[in-house]
């Protein structure tokens, strides 16, 4: 059973100029419950943008013009069933927002409200949301500094006096203090050193598993996704090149992408090879050339991947890529 | 926040204060002997004898150096001696102690009001952009704005007293009812019924620039990661604007604020001025065009003490709003 469930996504945004910058150009994937989805890809790729959309935080410019979004727990806004988030009206999504869906911020030094004091803010948003007693939130908020390992005493300090490390920690916390049915993970150990990253990750795991949550974990670090995730979605150029399960990935990656990710990242067993990067750069999202995103940059380039994009389509079980190469 | 650098900082900012305050006394001091005219003239009779001319000039000590009149004018000030109004006869610090809480009155409640109201309408026109409310707002403060405050006091003057008659055409108080011994309610009233139009004035031609401030400030705000991870953790729409948006915009108005003290004393004149209100600025006014030496000083004085006193305060009070704000 799938907690979310993306189908034919389009979002764009639109520029100064009439532009339209195709940030999210069809995409489907799914999160399976009280599994973990991760999504990879280089910076500007669209990973932000799908957190932004599942939660529908889009600035003005940006416009949806295709896709469902479903999510299964329509119980919390009262409905049975799964609900398509984008057809929800405001008020409604209030409701789906940190109940239903939670998300842990990318860049943490200014998602915290400078004139609050930390704790009263991660209070504030618990008492909203389960309409509990000053005395419970407080108790709560106890147990989530434990979990993220923060002095409770330091929850009475502003923004300001916290390290960047303990920000994140705080918004960990925050998006776990109303215990949702599925987390956005949007980089959210990127600030963090290697060891604070390790346990917070293990920390996360082990309250999902507790609490049953499903998540999305969006990162550009390879091996962090794939620690955490049972399924990984690789994305190049606001498309999906291929999505499998973690173990698949690393033993039997189809698309050229991944296989050159994969090249590229630092093993601790060979030592004596040299660090591979992908030659090129990533396309303009603005005027995308015809065929496949990532054909200029492609070791395996055919004629056809210049004219007509690959289509993306199931190969095996739960293996989906988009290349010629496999059509 | 308030600790232990607090009085440190509180020191520094009252010697910065006297610091300032100097300056402006200096200035004042020589801006009023290079002015052209003899102060002496409003109080000779022509037909005094020459010597009884300079007697009196002696007597005033305007045949000295002009160093040894700033030393004396200097030591004057320090003990709170401004000397004899020329026009009242009366020690100037006993009519500008009379004046002040008139000044004060009408300074205070217009500053508050119009911020009040700018950041309020501020609030509104930044979350509704691009609304009818937005439009209209705009319109109408650009309006006020732009135009002349002495002018806007006397077309409701006109309109309100003269045409209406609902308030009074200037003045603080009614001396009719006052004579008549009236309770302390009854005063009240009747200031407040005095105060209605100079306050609308002053507040109707300057909250439009606070408005705007706040609405500049706030789009900005609420483009910040915070506002929109507020809207990601669905805060009601209220919270979001008001805790959020709108309570971290709200501190570059403030220090326009500061900005717009010091520019409302001009505009104070003139109000004190068109409505006979019977302050510090009216009093400068009609000291000035007389020659009235030592009142208009003690008036400029005076208003300068007002102002730096003022960005005293809201810069400490600016510290209870910014936590990020500390002393040390």
């Amino acid at each position: 059973m799938n907690a979310l469930e993306i189908n034919n996504l389009i979002m764009y945004y639109e520029l100064f100029g009439g532009n339209k910058l195709m940030a999210i150009n069809n995409i489907s994937f799914s999160v399976e419950e009280s599994k973990t989805t991760g999504i990879v890809g280089e910076s500007g790729c669209g990973k932000s943008s799908i957190a932004s959309t599942i939660l529908k935080i889009l600035p003005d410019n940006a416009k949806i013009i295709n896709g469902n979004i479903y999510f299964k727990y329509g119980e919390i806004i009262k409905r049975s069933g799964k609900v398509d988030l984008l057809t929800l009206d405001k008020k409604t999504m209030q409701d789906i927002r940190w109940k239903g869906i939670s998300m842990i911020f990318q860049g943490a030094m200014n998602v915290l409200n400078p004139v609050y004091r930390v704790g009263d803010q991660i209070i504030e948003i618990m008492r909203y949301k389960d309409n509990i007693s000053k005395e419970e939130a407080n108790e709560k908020l106890e147990d989530l500094c434990r979990i993220v390992n923060i002095d409770s005493s330091r929850m009475k300090d502003y923004p300001h006096q916290f390290s960047g490390g303990m920000k994140q920690k705080a918004i960990i916390a925050m998006a776990l203090s109303t215990n949702p049915k599925l987390i956005i993970a949007d980089e959210p150990t990127t600030a963090l050193d290697l060891i604070s990253q390790y346990n917070i990750l293990e920390q996360i795991k082990k309250i999902q598993k507790k609490l049953n949550m499903s998540m999305i974990f969006i990162s550009h670090n390879l091996f962090t996704v794939s620690n955490i995730s049972d399924q990984v979605v690789v994305m190049y150029a606001g498309k999906i090149m291929e999505s499998c399960e973690k173990k698949k990935l690393f033993e039997n990656s189809l698309h050229p992408y991944s296989i050159a990710l994969i090249k590229s990242c630092l093993s601790i067993n060979d030592k004596k090879n040299k660090l591979y990067g992908i030659p090129g750069e990533p396309p303009n999202l603005v005027f995308p050339s015809s065929g496949c995103a990532f054909y200029p940059r492609c070791p395996y380039a055919k004629e056809i991947c210049k004219k007509i994009e690959p289509e993306y389509k199931e190969i095996e079980k739960k293996h989906f890529v988009a290349c010629w190469r496999y059509i | 926040m308030i600790h232990v650098g607090f009085t440190k900082y509180i020191t520094r900012r009252i010697l910065e204060g006297i610091i300032s305050l100097f300056v402006v006394i200096t200035i004042i001091f020589f801006l009023f002997r290079v002015m052209p005219g003899d102060p002496v003239s409003m109080i000779l009779d022509p037909k005094m004898t020459p010597e009884m001319k300079e007697m009196i000039r002696n007597s005033y000590g305007l045949n000295e150096p002009i160093f040894v009149q700033y030393g004396i004018y200097l030591k004057n000030i320090i003990t709170l001696n401004m000397g004899n109004s020329f026009h009242y006869s009366k020690p100037v610090f006993e009519i500008i102690m009379e004046k002040l809480p008139n000044t004060l009155l009408l300074f205070t409640s217009a500053s508050i009001l119009a911020s009040v109201l700018g950041i309020f309408l501020g609030r509104i026109i930044a979350w509704k952009r691009n609304s009818n409310t937005e439009y209209i707002l705009s319109v109408v403060g650009l309006f006020f704005y732009n135009m002349p405050l002495f002018w806007l006091g006397l077309i409701l003057i006109y309109i309100f007293s003269f045409s209406l008659g609902l308030f009074p055409i200037g003045g603080m108080i009614d001396y009719q009812l006052w004579s008549f011994n009236p309770s302390i309610i009854e005063k009240i009233l009747d200031i407040l019924h005095h105060l209605f139009l100079p306050l609308i004035t002053l507040t109707v031609s300057s909250f439009c620039g606070m408005m705007f401030l706040m609405r500049t400030s706030m789009v900005e705000t609420l483009k910040e990661d915070y506002v929109i991870a507020a809207k990601a953790r669905g805060l009601p729409d209220k919270v979001i604007r008001n805790k959020y948006a709108a309570r971290n915009a709200e501190l570059p108005v403030i220090t326009a604020l500061i900005l717009g003290i010091s520019g409302s004393i001009g505009g104070g004149v003139l109000t004190e001025t068109v409505f006979s209100w019977p302050g510090i600025g009216y009093e400068l006014f009609r000291s000035t065009m007389e020659r009235d030496y030592p009142l208009a000083q003690g008036c400029f004085f005076m208003l300068s003490l007002i102002t730096i006193v003022s960005v005293i305060v809201i810069d400490v009070v600016y510290s209870y709003l910014d936590p990020r704000i500390s002393y040390d």
